[in-house]
């Protein structure tokens, strides 16, 4: 039995009326507890349930579905599989798609279900004419081009990352190797160095990558700023100008109604609705502490400041609730705007802002004709964390390499630090260089040694 | 000429490092074995570095030596000095290497062949196969020896190094020759092609060797040996334990392992010193001023050497922005003057190399004894032979050592033994032995050389092993030990041994995983006792092993174990806690592994056939040949996809997997 669980929408792509996700290993009996939390009872083999799909992070329901679990060896692969038949709605089949990598899957290869369904003798003739088809399908150059253009921007950008690894790595490795050789030592703060930079390269990708998501599943958005700054005219102005597709969403269970509005494209959801235009008053009745946890859940935090007057005490009491949770791990991007730049310019004390770091910093006036569309920009860049052109990073499988490959340089960073031997350091970078490998078609091993012999002379 | 019919069950041809290990696997498991050589006197050669280890190649003669062979053994019974190298870069890639008596060490092997039951030793020069159609299949029965003498055997083995068409350059001159002073066998090489082999050509070089009168020692480094006990071998490592000699000196070079009793205390053994000297830029200069007349310049050599071992001139080249280049100045012996240049292989002509040398101030003096030169030779592709060894084109003709396309003495020796042990298993009509990729460098050695296709001889590196965290030298007993003792290479009292003490590891591992530690004053006191940190939770005894200064000796402080039960294995069971969770991940990729490896392809299958794949992997797949589609998998440029397509074809064309 295989030791991790694989996961992948297994219907065609396109908007069917039944779109299926299907995991197959280990995981797969465990899945129906985490995403379907309100069905109760046991989940029978070979038993279709109904039920709703539930995200654990935001609580909130995700799609009506049945799910049906195998369990091994009567399955397709062989192992323990779960199903989840939803809406065949892309959107919300890459969402379900997301929760099972969120309760420990990997995103599945193409292909890979037939490989453990052979590997597990489960594969008859007829079905495996069936798969071969598809599988053929998809090494033949016509299919492959539209992805291979798609994958052609991310493969530019991951290259030259996955290069500097493997530099860094053939330097280990010939330290190692070539004990006897003149191999200048590598310090370990230089190697630290050059893994946190991939690292940071990496998660700018992964950014973008969220940025995909953003594009299909919206973005949620607090509206923070001291009283009379322009809060409610920006947000109006906002939603005025795109009135047309505001919608309620019902179904919450609080009382107040979120706003969406569209901002060249994208959904914006606004937060915590009660406080929006009394944010100040909000920080100033809860304290920092609180109102940091209530902006760490979104994803992004526009900051408004009156730019016809001088920074007040108001002011910076938001400014500081802001910078509280823009610093933890997981909190939201800020964008700051100057607001009423048709007046007068009077704002100062611009170095309290610098600690915010915000992605974007943007002039609007509510008055002028075209005074939000700098801010509409930055809010649809923060919101994407890049360009649009960027979004292709939204295929499951190479977020997930590109998660992995993350993760492995944190793992390897963190040993360098600890003084962990070179033997283990190296086992981690290797994984971070063989995960950026999965999304540009390279393994490690060819190129290791060539790496080598090209950057140190070597030799007895 | 008479025919000596069916005379042996094994015939080695060659008896160097590969050739020596092949005999004596094929010997020590009972079969009629007689191995040929070219020259009596150069049994066991070291024509190159008489050093024997370094990352990668000493993890092979540990596995060699818990296989039951011979190399660790003989180089602990013969060595000059050996150090442990990497000993800060975790345990996984320490590895021994030992400088060698050139001379003792060919001895001593010698007398070990010659002592070998079952094996007959002859010098003769083996011209041709008696290759006959067997089920319709070509099948070696024989050899031919030049003066047309006629051998029978079930099975032989190939291991004639450089040997074939070898062809020696020095400087502007050039001859046929085997090794310096020896004749090639050109002949077989002839007769291999005509059976249907694919020849290739290589090529190699050495340094020059100085008289180590003429060296100025006081500017050179001196690199010393270790001041703690080290083997390759289990002999000498138990013998050392009981007290006994274990180790040569200039008086005994070749050590009697397991004789009288050691006498000299303060000393571990007596070693010799090695020294370091740096290249300048007139050393440079010279080689620049005279590329022409470089065979690796000027055409006189086109063939691929090795980029790990490349000539001096081709470093000064390649690397031009170096101003220095380190050289080590390494004895070949206690009683020869003779002392080699590690790092100035070169084919340039005799008076350049002694003019290069001779800018260097520790050799300004130095005179040469034998001057360096490359040597070019036929191999045959290692693609050509199964992972048993055994050849593809001819039946019961198994290839070991660089005639397919390897360099060093010990990848020679893991190839020899291996082959040696499935020659003598098709002599037993048992199956092959071939050993996984995690479970042994010597399967990372088979699997890359009978897979992928390669331009350069192929040296072990520890990078090469993806899964070196179990491979560790460490270990390769408790990976290798078990096999060696099914085949009958390894006694039944060493075998015990091994389980014995894997035993012992078991028991404190388990205890580890069973008991709790309390943060109270009595634990704290023996943490703070060696300098390790106070406990304010409860954890796990093998918990402890994981943090700044925990050790075992605490928990021996503290009753847990007793310490004799830890001593000997304390170093193995710190390791194996601390490298737990890296080392399950390695397990988990393994299983992946098996499962492919677990299916075979059948022998028949056209590989050209198969629809729907490019036929690119089609023409690599089936150049290649793999005999599981974990190694197809593994075949350089064959996508996951392909993978997935041949699985479909190997089901259409009925040969379905195991269900299960």
């Amino acid at each position: 039995m295989e030791s991790d669980t694989i996961v992948a929408v297994v219907t065609p792509p396109g908007e069917g009326g039944v779109g299926i996700v299907r995991a197959s290993g280990p995981l797969a009996a465990s899945l129906p507890a985490d995403l379907f939390p309100a069905t109760r009872g046991t989940w029978e083999s070979h038993h279709m349930r109904h039920g709703t799909v539930m995200d654990a992070g935001t609580d909130e329901p995700v799609d009506d579905a049945l799910g049906c679990v195998m369990r091994a060896p009567h399955s397709y692969t062989g192992e323990d599989v779960f199903e989840i038949h939803g809406h065949g709605n892309p959107l919300i089949l890459d969402h379900i798609v997301h929760l099972c990598l969120r309760a420990g899957c990997r995103a599945a290869r193409p292909g890979e279900f037939t490989l453990r369904a052979f590997l597990n003798g489960r594969l008859d003739l007829s079905q495996a004419e069936a798969v071969l088809d598809v599988v053929r399908a998809r090494t033949n150059a016509g299919l492959q081009l539209a992805l291979r253009q798609l994958s052609g921007w991310l493969t530019e950008r991951v290259e030259p990352v996955r290069q500097d690894l493997l530099g860094t790595l053939a330097h280990m490795e010939a330290m190692v190797d070539f004990v006897e050789d003149d191999i200048p030592p590598q310090l370990d703060s230089t190697s630290r160095q050059r893994l946190d930079t991939a690292r940071a390269a990496i998660e700018t990708l992964l950014i973008g990558a969220e940025g995909g998501i953003v594009l299909r599943e919206g973005a949620t958005l607090a509206i923070v700023g001291a009283p009379n700054v322009g809060k409610s005219s920006i947000m109006n102005a906002l939603l005025g100008l795109d009135r047309s597709i505001v919608t309620p969403i019902a179904g919450t269970t609080r009382d107040t109604v979120e706003e969406v509005m569209q901002v060249r494209g994208i959904p914006f959801r606004t937060i915590d609705t009660a406080g929006i235009t009394e944010t100040n008053d909000v920080v100033e009745r809860i304290g920092v502490e609180r109102s940091r946890k209530t902006l760490e859940a979104a994803d992004v935090v526009l900051l408004v400041l009156d730019r016809s007057r001088p920074l007040s005490g108001a002011d910076a009491l938001a400014i500081e609730a802001v910078a509280a949770a823009a610093k933890e791990d997981d909190g939201p991007r800020v964008v700051v705007t100057l607001n009423k730049c048709d007046l007068p310019a009077e704002l100062n004390g611009n170095g309290s802002l610098s600690r915010l770091r915000p992605m974007a910093v943007a002039e609007s006036s509510t008055v002028s004709p075209d005074g939000l569309e700098d801010l509409r920009a930055a809010l649809e860049g923060t919101a994407l964390g890049g360009t649009r052109q960027e979004f292709v990073v939204g295929n499951v499988r190479h977020v997930d390499a590109l998660r992995r490959s993350a993760a492995a340089l944190h793992c390897a960073a963190a040993g360098l630090q600890a003084g962990t031997p070179l033997d283990l350091v190296s086992f981690d970078v290797r994984a971070a260089v063989a995960a950026l490998g999965e999304i540009t078609g390279a393994g490690v091993d060819d190129e290791l040694l060539d790496r080598i012999f090209r950057d140190f002379c070597i030799g007895k | 000429m008479d025919t000596h019919s069916s005379d042996y069950d094994v015939i080695v041809v060659g008896s160097g490092h590969a050739g020596c290990e092949a005999a004596l696997a094929a010997a020590r498991m009972g079969c009629r074995t007689v191995v040929f050589t070219l020259n009596l006197d150069s049994v066991a050669l070291m024509p190159c570095n008489p050093s024997i280890g370094g990352p990668g190649k000493g993890h092979l003669v540990r596995e060699i030596d818990a296989l039951g062979g011979e190399m660790g053994t003989n180089t602990d019974a013969t060595s000059v000095q050996i150090r442990q190298l990497n000993t800060s870069k975790g345990p996984a890639v320490q590895a021994l290497r030992a400088q060698c008596d050139k001379r003792a060490y060919s001895l001593a092997m010698k007398e070990t062949i010659e002592s070998q039951e079952c094996l007959d030793v002859k010098q003769a020069a083996v011209d041709d196969l008696i290759v006959e159609t067997e089920e319709g299949s070509p099948s070696v029965c024989g050899v031919v020896t030049s003066t047309g003498a006629r051998y029978r055997a079930r099975t032989v083995i190939l291991t004639t190094g450089t040997f074939l068409r070898g062809r020696i350059i020095l400087g502007e001159q050039s001859y046929p020759g085997g090794r310096a002073g020896e004749f090639p066998a050109d002949n077989l090489s002839a007769s291999l092609a005509r059976a249907g082999f694919t020849l290739g050509r290589l090529k190699t070089g050495t340094p020059p060797r100085v008289d180590g009168r003429t060296i100025d020692y006081a500017l050179t480094q001196i690199q010393p040996g270790s001041e703690t006990p080290l083997f390759f071998s289990w002999a000498a490592r138990e013998a050392f334990r009981a007290g006994h000699m274990a180790s040569p000196t200039a008086m005994s070079p070749v050590a009697q392992i397991g004789g009288p009793g050691r006498t000299s205390s303060a000393a571990w053994r007596d070693q010799m010193v090695c020294y370091g000297v740096q290249t300048n830029e007139e050393t440079h200069s010279i080689i620049r001023a005279n590329l022409d007349r470089a065979p690796m310049y000027n055409g006189g050599i086109t063939s691929a050497g090795p980029r790990y071992c490349p000539s001096i001139e081709t470093k000064i080249v390649r690397f031009a922005d170096k101003s220095s280049h380190h050289l080590f100045l390494e004895p070949e012996g206690w009683h020869t003057r003779e002392i080699y240049v590690q790092g100035a292989n070169t084919s340039l002509p005799e008076d350049v190399q002694l003019g290069m040398l001779r800018s260097i101030p520790a050799l300004r003096q130095c005179e040469i004894m034998r001057a360096g030169y490359a040597i070019e030779y036929d191999y045959l592709p290692g693609t050509q032979v199964f992972p048993s060894l055994e050849s593809k084109p001819i039946r019961n003709l198994f290839l070991a050592g660089q005639v397919i396309g390897t360099t060093g003495y010990e990848e020679a020796g893991a190839l020899g033994i291996m082959a040696g042990i499935n020659a003598a298993q098709r002599a037993l009509d048992r199956d092959a032995v071939v050993l996984r990729r995690d479970q042994a460098y010597i399967g990372v050695l088979i699997d890359d050389l009978v897979t992928r296709e390669m331009d350069e001889p192929y040296r072990m590196h520890t990078s090469q092993a993806e899964f070196r965290l179990l491979l560790r030298q460490d270990n390769a007993e408790e990976r290798l030990s078990g096999i060696g003792h099914d085949l009958g290479l390894v006694d039944d009292g060493r075998f015990a041994e091994v389980r014995r003490r894997e035993q012992q590891i078991d028991d404190i591992l388990t205890m580890l995983e069973t008991t709790f530690l309390k943060p109270d004053e009595r634990t704290n006191a023996a943490l703070e006792s060696v300098g390790a940190q106070r406990l304010t939770d409860g954890l796990r005894a093998g918990e402890l092993l994981m943090r700044d200064g925990g050790s075992l000796s605490v928990l021996e402080q503290l009753g847990y174990v007793s310490a004799d039960l830890v001593g000997e294995v304390s170093r193995e069971i710190e390791t194996r806690v601390r490298y737990a969770g890296y080392v399950s991940r390695q397990e988990q990729e393994v299983e992946r592994l098996r499962r492919l490896e677990g299916r075979v392809i059948p022998e028949g299958i056209n590989y050209l056939d198969i629809h729907g794949m490019r036929s690119e992997s089609r023409e690599r797949l089936d150049r290649v040949r793999p005999r599981t589609v974990g190694q197809a998998a593994r075949v350089a440029g064959v996508a996951p996809s392909d993978v997935s397509i041949l699985l479909v074809h190997l089901e259409r064309e009925g040969y379905p997997a195991r269900a299960g």
